[in-house]
């Protein structure tokens, strides 16, 4: 991509990563004196001057306190989540552009690290992939809350995931690239309106995808109003509660790097990064970076939580439409100004983001030989771990060093989407062990199939065989294509030529895929569809009380409940007209009320034993909290 | 074999797919079953891609896009059907599920 040396690059990296932990630890420091600002109070002013080493004092004292890990935890997983976590925080700045290129010692130093041509991709990738670690963090924890708050994570990430990559989907549109130096060359140019130049900034031609970034960004670094997954009052922390000492940090400190990234990454994106009045530079990038920053703090100390269910509804009956009429908009100006239908390059993006999420892999690493045999390990992990959710964290690791291999062998669309594709399949399956399968009942390991197995190393042996005879007797028939390295250079990279490959001779073949996902979605509606669809209605008129709110949680009433763990719920008096009592053991718990009470006069209340039917109900029955809710 | 050609990514290719199928048939959990199916399609995958790399073609890519979306149709309505299974039987175990035959 240019011809600066290797240990440049290896060195502004180095900067820049650091530069970003510097950043994150003064971010605390100014969250924390804004935030007093605007509460009326003064903030941190013991250590140091005005409190500024402050931030270096937390850190020491998060360093000397002691790890814990909980008796209950799922130990490996429990020490590997908040490294995913912060890992993949930081990397995302090796694609912003910090500026163009400066001479020093009579090198030419490019100032951004690495110029991808999926470096919008890129990013949202490790966005996806960072969400793992907190719900792998949430998983492991052996806590309830931190349950909760690892599914709210995914399901927060996920839906909020597709908003922000369609939000963007407009401003790939009118830059023709996923390159952040090209979205940001663009965006160096101006605009003659009536006479006036005005920059061409693409919060000026995209406004409602900027708002729709904004808002979408917001969820995803799990800031307030949608900072759900670590909901203090409600969920004591979620997914960090069983987190202290330098793991708990490592959550730390990818949460605030997320939110100076996401920042860097509006800046360059809608706000034309380091383009600015009298002379261009870091400086720009740095002031509109941290007005966002500001604006984040900002939303914390005004805006209260949200409600769950406001949450999604926001993602999906709001910003999704709102975005996908942003596109077809954009689409359509940007057909009409070109005067052609033929530019297929930005329908790629778009199918890309459609689908979902991303993640792009370490190119120019020639390390194909590391990747495979980590893949290999990988998948027999996938096989032979006994718990399914280490087997789902085993294929994401597969596949992610599957699409590095993809990388190297210059198929960088296909590894782009082999991450949106199955990161968010596996989460959903990771999601789905969760729910489905209870610690204590796995299924017997490998038990019972003597039959299968014996049969499956014959045929696996067989496979092989017929694998090294082909690689042996193999011979290239036919010419080879015309796409070197050097020809997909030339016509603009992986992605165009895949893109004119795809739309010149595969359009009928892309509708029918289009035909078959949109038939496997409403099947799969289907099948998942509650048997009775008349309990969501009962439970609206019965009320119900969130298993994750404290007050249902509060066990007011501790019920003899004939030697069971029973415990029952009650509602404050006043609130519901009926007898509500939640009624559950450690697994499942149910609306049907199991004995009434007069809430009004509690001293008569006569504590009951639950019936053995009523018990026999919630152990096997249809409990909301298992399937319908 | 010291170059790196088409046929490394045929051998990864053939290991991720023998270690896929050694799941489907061996583990009795549905899910680890429907991940091991997922290891297989990929390990199909990377054929392709090998094979379009080594001879210069955009055509093994296409293939494996069209794949990879009908593996999403299919992973899709994949969990729908084990959603439904785990509901009506309440387990995973693929042994547990045998009204059919019997």
């Amino acid at each position: 991509m240019n011809d600066q040396p290797l240990w440049m690059t290896y060195l502004f990296g180095f900067i820049v990563l650091n530069g970003m932990l510097v950043g994150m630890a003064y971010m605390t420091y100014a969250e924390r004196k804004v935030l007093a600002l605007m509460q009326d109070r003064i903030g941190p002013n013991r250590v140091g001057p005005f409190g500024l080493l402050q931030p270096i004092a937390d850190g020491i004292k998060l360093l000397g306190k002691e790890d814990l890990i909980p008796a209950a935890a799922d130990k490996r997983i429990f020490v590997i989540a908040p490294l995913i976590a912060f890992v993949t925080a930081p990397l995302s700045a090796l694609v912003i552009p910090f500026g163009d290129q400066v001479t020093i010692f009579g090198h030419t130093l490019n100032l951004y690290v690495t110029d991808l041509n999926i470096a919008v991709l890129y990013v949202l990738a490790l966005g996806s992939i960072g969400v793992y670690g907190i719900i792998l963090g949430g998983y492991a924890s052996g806590n309830r809350y931190s349950l909760l708050g690892a599914l709210r994570s995914a399901a927060q990430v996920i839906s909020y995931e597709i908003t922000l990559g369609l939000s963007l989907v407009g401003v790939f549109i009118l830059a023709s690239s996923l390159s952040l130096v090209e979205i940001l060359n663009a965006q160096r140019t101006s605009l003659d309106v009536f006479g006036l130049s005005i920059p061409n900034w693409y919060i000026l031609s995209q406004p409602l995808g900027f708002i729709i970034f904004l808002i979408s960004a917001v969820a995803e670094t799990n800031r307030a109003p949608f900072d759900l997954p670590e909901a203090e009052t409600e969920l004591i922390s979620g997914f960090h509660t069983e987190y202290s000492g330098f793991r708990f940090s490592f959550y730390f400190l990818a949460e605030y790097i997320n939110m100076i990234i996401v920042a860097m990454l509006a800046s360059t994106l809608f706000l034309g990064g380091i383009d600015g009045p009298l002379k261009d530079g870091i400086w720009w990038l740095l002031l509109k970076a941290t007005i966002f920053l500001f604006f984040y703090i900002w939303l914390r100390g005004t805006l209260p939580r949200f409600r769950y269910d406001q949450l999604m509804g926001i993602a999906w009956k709001v910003l999704l439409p709102l975005v996908l009429v942003n596109i077809a908009i954009t689409g359509w100006v940007k057909l009409r100004s070109d005067g052609e239908i033929s530019n297929t390059t930005f329908l790629i993006p778009l199918g890309v983001v459609v689908l979902g999420l991303l993640y792009a892999m370490f190119a120019a690493t020639r390390g194909q030989a590391v990747l495979a045999v980590i893949a290999v390990v990988a998948a027999l992990g996938v096989v032979l771990a006994r718990n399914p959710v280490h087997s789902a964290v085993a294929l994401v690791v597969t596949f992610v060093n599957l699409a590095g291999i993809f990388v190297l062998l210059r198929a960088e669309f296909l590894a782009a989407v082999q991450i949106i594709v199955y990161t968010g399949a596996i989460l959903v399956l990771v999601l789905f062990v969760i729910m489905l399968v209870h610690q204590d009942d796995l299924p017997e390991f490998h038990g019972g199939f003597p039959l299968q197995r014996g049969l499956g190393v014959i045929i696996g042996l067989m496979l092989l065989g017929e694998f090294a005879a082909a690689i042996l007797t193999r011979t290239a028939v036919g010419q080879t294509g015309p796409w070197t390295e050097s020809a997909v250079d030339r016509a603009g990279g992986n992605v165009q030529v895949l893109g004119q490959f795809l739309y010149s001779g595969y359009v009928l073949p892309i509708q029918a895929i289009a035909v078959v996902l949109l038939v496997g979605t409403i099947g799969a509606l289907v099948l998942a569809r509650p048997d009775e669809p008349t309990t969501r209605r009962r439970a609206r008129t019965t009320g119900t009380i969130s298993l994750a709110h404290p007050r249902g949680a509060d066990a007011e009433l501790a019920l003899p409940a004939g030697g069971t763990t029973a415990a029952a719920r009650t509602a404050p008096p006043g609130e519901f007209r009926g007898g509500l009592i939640m009624v559950r053991d450690n697994e499942s718990y149910t609306e049907t009320p199991a004995f009434e009470m007069d809430y009004f006069n509690p001293a008569s209340a006569a504590v009951e034993p639950i019936s053995d039917a009523v018990r026999g109900e919630v152990l096997h029955g249809r409990g909301i909290g298992s399937e319908e809710e | 074999m010291n170059e790196l050609s088409a046929n490394h990514f045929l051998l990864l290719s053939a290991a991720l797919f023998i270690i896929g199928m050694m799941g489907v048939l061996t583990r009795r959990n549905v899910i680890v079953i429907f991940m091991s199916v997922e290891l297989m399609i990929n390990a199909v995958n990377v054929a392709f891609i090998g094979f379009a790399w080594e001879q210069n073609s955009m055509i093994g890519q296409t293939f494996a896009l069209f794949i990879i979306a009908v593996a999403a149709a299919e992973s899709v309505l994949g969990l729908g059907i084990i959603m439904a299974l785990s509901r009506r039987v309440d387990t995973v175990d693929v042994a547990a599920v045998r009204e059919l035959r019997e």
